[in-house]
C-alpha cells in the first residue's frame, strides 16, 4: 500500500474511526514511511496544542439571563399534561444526569409533593418573578402611594388588591402592573425590602381562606395563602422567614387553619 | 447551571469569533431547543444541541456577511496581509508556551469555517465522526476530509508564521 491509497484512511485511523484490519493496516504502513508517520506526528502536536487551550466559557450573567428567558418562556400551557411530561422529558435528557437548575425550571425536582395544579402554579409564579427582574420596568403603574396604585387596578381588574398592610408593615411598594400567571390575568404588586424585590401576585379565587405557607423553588421562596376569596402569592429572593414575616403582614392577622 | 452550556458556548465563540455574537447565536438556539424539543428523535443531546448551535451559527455569519463588504470566505487570505498587528506575524525564537497558545488560537480562528467547525467538534468537542455528521449535516466522507483539510492547513499556518507547535 502506497501513501496515496492510504491518504483516505489517515484522518480515520487518526481519530480512532477504523475497523481493526485496517487499523493494523495504516500501522504497517506508517512503521515504513516516515513521511506519513511524521504527518501523524504533526497532526498529534495540533491535537495536542487544540486541547491545550483554553475553552471560551459563559459568563455567568449571561448563564442566569438565559436561565430566566428560558423559564419565561417555560410558563403553564392551557392543555396542561402533555407539554408538563415534555418539559421533564427535556430537563431529563438535556441534564445528561446532572440537574441543571435553570432547565428544572421546566421538570421541578424535589416538588413531588405538591400537586400537578399547584406545580403549574409555582412555575409561573417564579417566571413571573423572573421575567420582571429582568425586563428592567417591572411596574405598568409606578407609585410608592397606595392611593395611587389600587385604583389603576380598579380599572383593569374585577377587585382592588389590599396592600394597605404592608406598606405599613415598613415595605417600600414600587407599583403594580397586570400580569399573567396561571391562565389568568393577575395583579402584581411590586415591593421592597432593603435589596430584595418581592412580587405579590393576586387574583380572585373561591374557597376558604389558607393560612400563609412557604415553597421552596429553584432558588426563589414562595409564600403563598387564601384570604376573602382572593389568592396570594408572593415571591422573592429572600429567605423564607423573612418572606413569611411579610405574608403575615400581607395577610394581617396571623389565620389559623 | 443549563445543559450543555459550556459545550455549547465554546462551540459558538469558536465559530462567531467573539463573545457577544456566541451569547446570541447560544441564546437563540436554547429558545429554539426549548421550543423545538418535540422534534428531538433521540440520541446525543450533546450533539442535538450543538446542531441547533450551529445552525444557528451559520444563519447569523450569513446575515452579517450580506451586510459586511469583507467576505469571511477564507480566513487564510488574512495571512497575506503584512499589516496585521497580531503576534501572528512576529515570528520570535523565544517565544513562551503562551504565545505559542496565542498563535495556534489566531490560526484555528482563521481557518475557514467548514474546517473550523469540525476540528472544533473533533478535537474539542471530540465527537465521532457519526455525531460531527450529524451536527453539521455533512456526510461522514466529507467530514473526514474537512479533517485532514483543516489540520493540514493548521500545520502549515503554524509553521508559516514561525510557530513550532512542539512548543506548545
Amino acid at each position: 500500500m502506497n501513501c496515496d491509497d492510504l491518504r483516505e484512511l489517515l484522518a480515520p485511523y487518526f481519530d480512532g474511526e477504523l475497523a481493526a484490519p485496517e487499523q493494523r493496516e495504516v500501522e504497517r504502513h506508517l512503521a515504513a514511511c516516515p513521511r506519513c508517520a511524521a504527518l501523524m506526528a504533526q497532526w498529534g502536536e495540533v491535537r495536542t496544542g487544540l486541547r491545550a487551550l483554553e475553552a471560551p466559557r459563559p459568563g455567568a450573567a449571561f448563564a442566569a439571563r438565559l436561565g430566566g428567558e428560558l423559564a419565561s418562556v417555560a410558563r403553564p400551557p392551557r392543555v396542561q399534561l402533555a407539554p408538563r411530561a415534555l418539559a421533564a422529558g427535556i430537563a431529563l435528557l438535556l441534564c445528561g444526569g446532572v440537574v441543571g437548575a435553570s432547565l428544572g425550571a421546566l421538570g421541578a425536582w424535589g416538588t413531588f409533593s405538591r400537586s400537578v395544579e399547584e406545580d403549574l402554579v409555582v412555575r409561573d409564579v417564579v417566571a413571573a418573578h423572573v421575567r420582571s427582574l429582568l425586563g428592567g420596568t417591572p411596574v405598568d403603574v409606578a407609585s410608592a402611594d397606595s392611593h395611587t396604585v389600587k385604583p389603576w387596578f380598579a380599572g383593569h381588574l374585577p377587585f382592588a388588591p389590599p396592600i394597605e398592610n404592608l406598606i405599613q408593615a415598613g415595605f417600600e411598594l414600587v407599583g403594580g402592573r397586570l400580569d399573567y400567571v396561571d391562565g389568568r390575568e393577575v395583579a402584581a404588586i411590586v415591593l421592597k425590602r432593603r435589596r430584595h424585590t418581592i412580587n405579590l401576585f393576586i387574583w380572585a379565587e373561591a374557597g376558604d381562606d389558607i393560612a400563609p405557607r412557604v415553597l421552596q423553588d429553584r432558588g426563589f421562596t414562595l409564600v403563598s395563602w387564601r384570604r376573602d376569596g382572593l389568592a396570594f402569592w408572593s415571591v422573592s429572593d429572600m429567605e423564607a422567614p423573612e418572606l413569611k414575616a411579610f405574608a403575615d403582614a400581607a395577610a394581617g392577622t396571623p389565620q389559623n387553619k | 447551571m443549563l445543559p450543555h452550556l459550556d459545550a455549547a458556548y465554546a462551540f459558538a465563540r469558536r465559530l462567531m469569533g467573539n463573545a457577544a455574537d456566541a451569547e446570541d447565536v447560544v441564546q437563540e438556539a436554547y429558545l429554539k431547543a426549548f421550543a423545538a424539543f418535540d422534534q428531538y428523535a433521540g440520541g446525543s443531546a450533546r450533539g442535538w444541541i450543538l446542531a441547533i448551535v450551529r445552525n444557528a451559527a451559520f444563519r447569523a455569519l450569513e446575515q452579517s456577511r450580506r451586510f459586511a463588504p469583507a467576505p469571511y470566505e477564507d480566513g487564510l487570505a488574512v495571512l497575506d496581509g503584512a499589516s496585521d498587528p497580531s503576534p501572528f506575524n512576529a515570528p520570535d525564537a523565544g517565544l513562551e508556551a503562551g504565545d505559542a497558545r496565542t498563535r495556534l488560537e489566531e490560526a484555528l480562528a482563521r481557518l475557514p469555517l467548514i474546517y473550523r467547525e469540525v476540528l472544533v467538534l473533533r478535537e474539542l468537542q471530540e465527537l465521532s465522526y457519526a455525531e460531527i455528521a450529524a451536527v453539521t449535516g455533512t456526510p461522514v466522507g466529507t467530514v473526514m476530509s474537512r479533517l485532514a483539510r483543516a489540520r493540514a492547513r493548521l500545520v502549515e499556518a503554524v509553521a508559516q508564521n514561525g510557530g513550532r507547535l512542539r512548543e506548545l
